[in-house]
């Protein structure tokens, strides 16, 4: 069981970047603007990277959503005090241990990037965050609003 | 053009050093090791972040829990907030085929073009680009095993009105971290109001009991997926499951127009025939042959073709759009299969699926099976004509059954002789054979008188 915490070391707002090619490493970088410098050119979000011209679409983290980067930890929470108090009968039940992921950044928007293109409507992150987000709440709508109605 | 620069400057400028380092000794090097330094990379990460969509104001007490999938009983990780409910997560990844990274670039803010100032920030590369999107997820589903328990030997308890502690305690049973969070009197709520949906109730007393019921169940899962019409498939879906299923083929695209007059004076005689599909092959046949020459052989075969289109633009009356309702039918289908395979599990998906498909379901799809049983017909024949068509342009129209079985013996007959006829002579002659002789003198050559 994990509990999703704000780190002290919170890095604030960041933007990630779909690239659209493999970079065979996972660590910090340095993203100076002599390597990485997107900016508006003809009405279009471009980019440079390693001398290829990279469109791209920007994605907004749909709404009553927010996006955040966490940080999976060792550390375990301290139990809460009085958990058996509030008397559903759990009494000789075990604790579950919980562990902290610390939230170190938190993202409003991203981009996808294509070569030379903008990547369409059937890109997989393109579907995951608009498609997939509304249409999940269809499936899993609770007809609560329906019964409103009769009523 | 700059990042191009920068990623070939720097070899550049160590080369530089390393020639200086020729003439002048040790501390130009260590200058250069100071550059390169400067530029190498970290060491891998073990423990990389993730990148997440998680609901806005969750409340400091939810918890990602890990929880046995309805559908395939492997343990995933879920989102709950014991005000908000549970979420799931859905893992978006790009194909092993399509390469994607991430780079976390510091925020730039909407406006990209504001800051030029050239200053190193932090970065994180990621190799693998996963983002993983919570979604609010139906209790129902994560009840449906407590509720309708799959074991033998609690068929006589299957049919016995519980309360609604029970059904959570059994739940809590299965998966302790749920239990934790289930101590929250409003996802208690939330769990018990979805049981109503799936079963018979009964009040004790000041208690509500519940007893599975798949009708109810099945209903539940038909407003769903009515509400998931409603809202519209998702384009890619609809595309390829219910435009495609739904296409009359075509069968001559090109040619249709202008054939179609000829096939309009021809198709009168054959008309009779040609509405009964499995008739056709053979009349539109006979009816390629007994047309008048001045058609090439290729023309013929569409003029077939175009018949076959007339014949069936008068059995359904549209040819490109399914009758009335069928579509909205193949839908709802397609939106309740959706739901099934999803998240029901599959001892529970399997008679709900019968269920739908027996006379007492409480919607009828038999127009739907019939137009599709009625295109699969299409289907085939169109795929025989075709066959037949280009069967007819390769070889003689009386090429009956008799002269292939003929044909097919010939050839039989004189593969066993070639066969025959290697196996008397050596690898190496049968090399030698191969050799390209002309030019060279014959053997004879050399015996003859001079």
């Amino acid at each position: 069981m994990l509990a999703i915490q704000k780190s002290k070391t919170h890095k604030g707002k960041c933007t990630p970047n779909v690239i659209p090619c493999r970079i065979n490493h996972t660590g910090p970088v340095e993203t100076s603007k002599r390597y990485w410098d997107p900016c508006v050119r003809e009405g279009r979000t471009t980019a440079y990277f390693r001398g290829r011209k990279l469109f791209a679409r920007r994605l907004k983290v749909p709404k009553g959503y927010k996006g955040v980067v966490c940080l999976k930890t060792e550390r375990v929470m301290p139990q809460e005090e009085g958990g058996e108090e509030v008397g559903y009968g759990y009494g000789g039940e075990k604790e579950v241990e919980v562990k902290a992921m610390e939230e170190v950044g938190s993202w409003e928007g991203m981009y996808v990037w294509g070569h030379e293109s903008v990547v369409g409507e059937e890109d997989g992150f393109v579907r995951g965050m608009e498609e997939w987000v509304g249409w999940s709440g269809a499936i899993h709508d609770l007809g609560e609003k329906e019964e409103d109605e009769k009523v | 053009m700059r990042t191009r620069n920068a990623a070939t400057e720097v070899p550049r400028k160590g080369t530089d050093k390393r020639t200086r380092a020729k003439i002048t000794t040790k501390a130009s090097e260590s200058e250069a090791a100071e550059l390169v330094s400067k530029i190498q990379l970290g060491p891998e990460s073990s423990n990389p972040p993730l990148l997440f969509i998680l609901p806005e104001d969750a409340s400091p007490e939810a918890r990602v829990i890990s929880l046995e999938n309805p559908r395939y009983s492997t343990e995933d990780r879920y989102f709950v907030c014991p005000d908000k409910g549970i979420y799931e997560f859905t893992k978006v990844a790009a194909p092993k085929t399509t390469p994607r990274s991430w780079l976390l670039a510091p925020a730039t803010g909407d406006n990209l073009e504001s800051d030029k100032k050239t200053h190193n920030e932090d970065g994180f590369v990621m190799r693998d680009a996963n983002l993983f999107i919570s979604t609010p997820i139906d209790p129902l589903f994560l009840l449906l095993t407590v509720l309708n328990p799959l074991s033998k030997a609690s068929e006589a308890s299957k049919k016995l009105f519980l309360s609604g502690d029970d059904y959570l305690d059994k739940l809590g049973e299965a998966s302790p971290h749920l239990s934790v969070m289930l101590r929250s009197p409003v996802l208690r709520k939330k769990f018990e109001d979805r049981m109503k949906v799936a079963c018979e109730t009964v009040e004790a007393g000041d208690e509500t009991m519940y007893r599975w019921s798949e009708e109810k169940l099945l209903q539940e899962l038909l407003r769903k997926a009515k509400k998931m019409i409603e809202k519209g498939l998702p384009a890619s879906m609809e595309e390829k499951l219910i435009k495609k299923p739904l296409e009359v083929p075509i069968l001559s695209v090109k040619r249709e127009d202008s054939s179609l007059s000829e096939s309009a004076k021809d198709g009168e005689a054959t008309q009779a025939d040609s509405i009964d599909l499995s008739d056709t092959q053979s009349t539109t046949n006979s009816a390629a042959e007994s047309l008048p020459t001045p058609f090439s052989e290729t023309s013929t075969a569409t003029t077939s073709f175009s018949e076959l289109e007339n014949g069936d633009m008068s059995t359904p009356k549209a040819k490109t759009s399914a009758p009335d309702g069928v579509t909205e039918l193949l839908r709802l289908r397609t939106a309740f299969l959706f739901i099934s395979s999803n998240y029901i599990p599959l001892y529970i998906s399997t008679p709900l699926k019968k269920a739908l498909c027996s006379p007492e379901s409480p919607v009828d799809f038999k127009p739907l099976d019939t137009y599709l049983e009625h295109l699969a017909k299409l289907r085939q024949d169109a795929l025989a004509l075709r066959s037949l068509g280009d069967y007819s342009r390769k070889r003689d129209i009386d090429d009956d059954d008799e002269t292939i079985e003929h044909r097919a013996e010939k050839k039989r007959k004189r593969e066993e002789e070639d066969k025959r006829k290697k196996a008397g002579v050596s690898v190496g002659l049968r090399k030698l054979q191969k050799v390209n002789t002309t030019g060279m003198k014959k053997m004879s050559d050399f015996f003859k008188k001079k």
